[in-house]
């Protein structure tokens, strides 16, 4: 911190807050944290504080308050000792100060040198290498995916979609997952006999367009209930590929595929 | 899994914490080569006592152990890795992040009591880096959370456990000192007028500074009420 006062320049070391500042004023001048010292560095606090300048209003809040401290020590400290007898008279009691600066500010002095022993430490820690090697888990999936595949998704991306309709069409769904399951089960059979023995998920879609989400879910649920019941096979290559299925052969002959959703 | 009769554990334990990039956990050792926990410290301590004056050396971090370089070839490695600047913490992340180690677990009004001003943009900090983290919440009004360090806390400060941090405690030559002043302090003249009389400035001296920060906190209360 640097400010221009009367024309000089005064360099500011930098504190990190009050009871950082209090520590150093009282480790600079070679005392230990007593309330002797304490209020001895009171005048150089406030010198501090005046050097403080335009800071946030809450950091300048917690300085100020800890000086409220400081002259609330000071003054006691100032004033005569209460004979032992009349305390009760006067209400004093010799009570331990959950505000007791000295007590924050020696422990924050041992949390300092914690500190500095964690930053030794980490030093130490950071020079040690381990052997970088071993069986890394791929970062991305796009590390497994070839040349052919990205230009594929690439233009899958660039084909123009058809435009976001307005407004939002909140349709029932008249198809149940019983119904597409029965649709699936006859696409499947028909493209069997044609001899295709797997047929993708896009072909199930292939009569409403793969725009119709609705239709895209009951159908993914149709092909996951057939799975559950053992009809079909459900193959993927890869993350995000797509969907293929295939009739098991022990379900070839189950007719009607008709099943009940219970 | 069995080893062929020629090979001793240990080589296996150097090969596995050899091979894993990360540290290897004791039960894990254990169960690879079908060694109770105390066996495998026992390999571990042979091997090393075998790696004593080798560039290697194995360590527990985070109660695990790990196989790594010796600090003091450092340099070397550093030029072979190419490694240009280590992120270290900042100081001020350094002092939070030993209050939290040594307070956990705390919360965050706690923490700003500590340190006698806000922590929580070093607080957020910390929990992005991953070295704290919640856990759980105080049953004080609000259950405001409580924050406690991270098992990356230890692997990054090359700690086995809490345990390793240094008491949090005056030496004894402190509390001799302590006690010195303490006396001292009986001897001090309950009135002085010089004293008084700087008291006097401190609290009313032609401090525009304090004035404009009195004006600027009643401002704000304002505002806030």
């Amino acid at each position: 911190m640097e400010q221009e006062i009367d024309g000089y320049k005064v360099q500011l070391p930098f504190f990190e807050g009050p009871l950082d500042l209090l520590l150093s004023l009282v480790e600079e001048s070679e005392l230990d944290i007593t309330e002797i010292s304490l209020s001895a560095v009171t005048g150089q606090y406030r010198e501090y504080l005046e050097l403080l300048g335009q800071l946030d209003v809450e950091i300048e809040s917690s300085y100020l308050l800890v000086f409220a401290q400081l002259l609330e020590l000071k003054s006691r400290l100032l004033l005569p000792e209460p004979e032992p007898d009349d305390s009760h008279l006067f209400g004093f009691e010799e009570e331990p100060d959950e505000d007791d600066l000295v007590a924050r500010l020696r422990e924050y002095q041992l949390l300092k040198r914690a500190a500095l022993w964690l930053a030794e430490h980490e030093g130490q820690s950071l020079a040690r290498y381990p052997h970088p090697s071993g069986l890394a888990e791929p970062e991305t999936p796009l590390l497994h995916t070839s040349l052919r595949s990205l230009h594929s998704a690439a233009l899958r991306c660039l084909k123009p979609r058809k435009p976001f309709k307005e407004p939002i069409d909140y349709r029932r769904i008249e198809l149940s997952v019983p119904d597409r399951v029965e649709q699936v089960w006859q696409t499947l059979q028909q493209a069997r006999q044609q001899g295709r023995s797997r047929t993708r998920f896009s072909e199930l879609m292939k009569e409403r367009g793969d725009d119709d989400r609705p239709l895209v879910v009951v159908t993914f649920l149709a092909l996951l209930e057939m799975a559950r019941r053992d009809r079909v096979e459900l193959f993927q290559d890869g993350y995000l590929g797509e969907i293929e299925c295939e009739i098991k052969p022990e379900a070839r002959a189950f007719n009607p595929a008709r099943v009940s959703m219970n | 899994m069995s080893l062929p009769e020629n090979i001793p554990p240990e080589h296996a334990i150097e090969a596995m914490l050899f091979a894993s990039p990360t540290p290897v956990p004791a039960e894990e050792l254990a169960e690879a080569g079908n060694w109770s926990k105390r066996e495998v410290e026992d390999y571990i301590e042979r091997l090393r006592r075998q790696l004593c004056d080798r560039g290697l050396e194995v360590r527990k971090v985070a109660g695990a152990y790990s196989m790594l370089t010796r600090s003091e070839v450092a340099p070397f490695v550093e030029r072979i890795l190419q490694v240009q600047n280590k992120q270290r913490l900042s100081r001020v992340q350094l002092e939070v992040l030993s209050i939290v180690a040594y307070k956990q677990p705390i919360t965050r009004p706690q923490l700003e009591a500590a340190r006698g001003i806000n922590a929580d943009r070093t607080l957020s900090q910390l929990l992005d880096l991953d070295l704290v983290c919640q856990v759980g919440r105080a049953e004080l009004p609000g259950r405001p959370f409580m924050f406690g360090t991270t098992e990356l806390f230890l692997e990054h400060f090359g700690l086995s456990g809490l345990e390793d941090l240094p008491e949090l405690a005056w030496d004894d030559s402190a509390d001799e000192l302590e006690e010195f002043s303490l006396e001292e302090s009986l001897e001090t003249p309950p009135i002085r007028s010089r004293e008084m009389q700087q008291l006097a400035d401190d609290i009313s001296g032609p401090s525009t500074n304090l004035q404009r920060l009195l004006a600027k906190i009643r401002k704000k209360e304002d505002v806030e009420a």
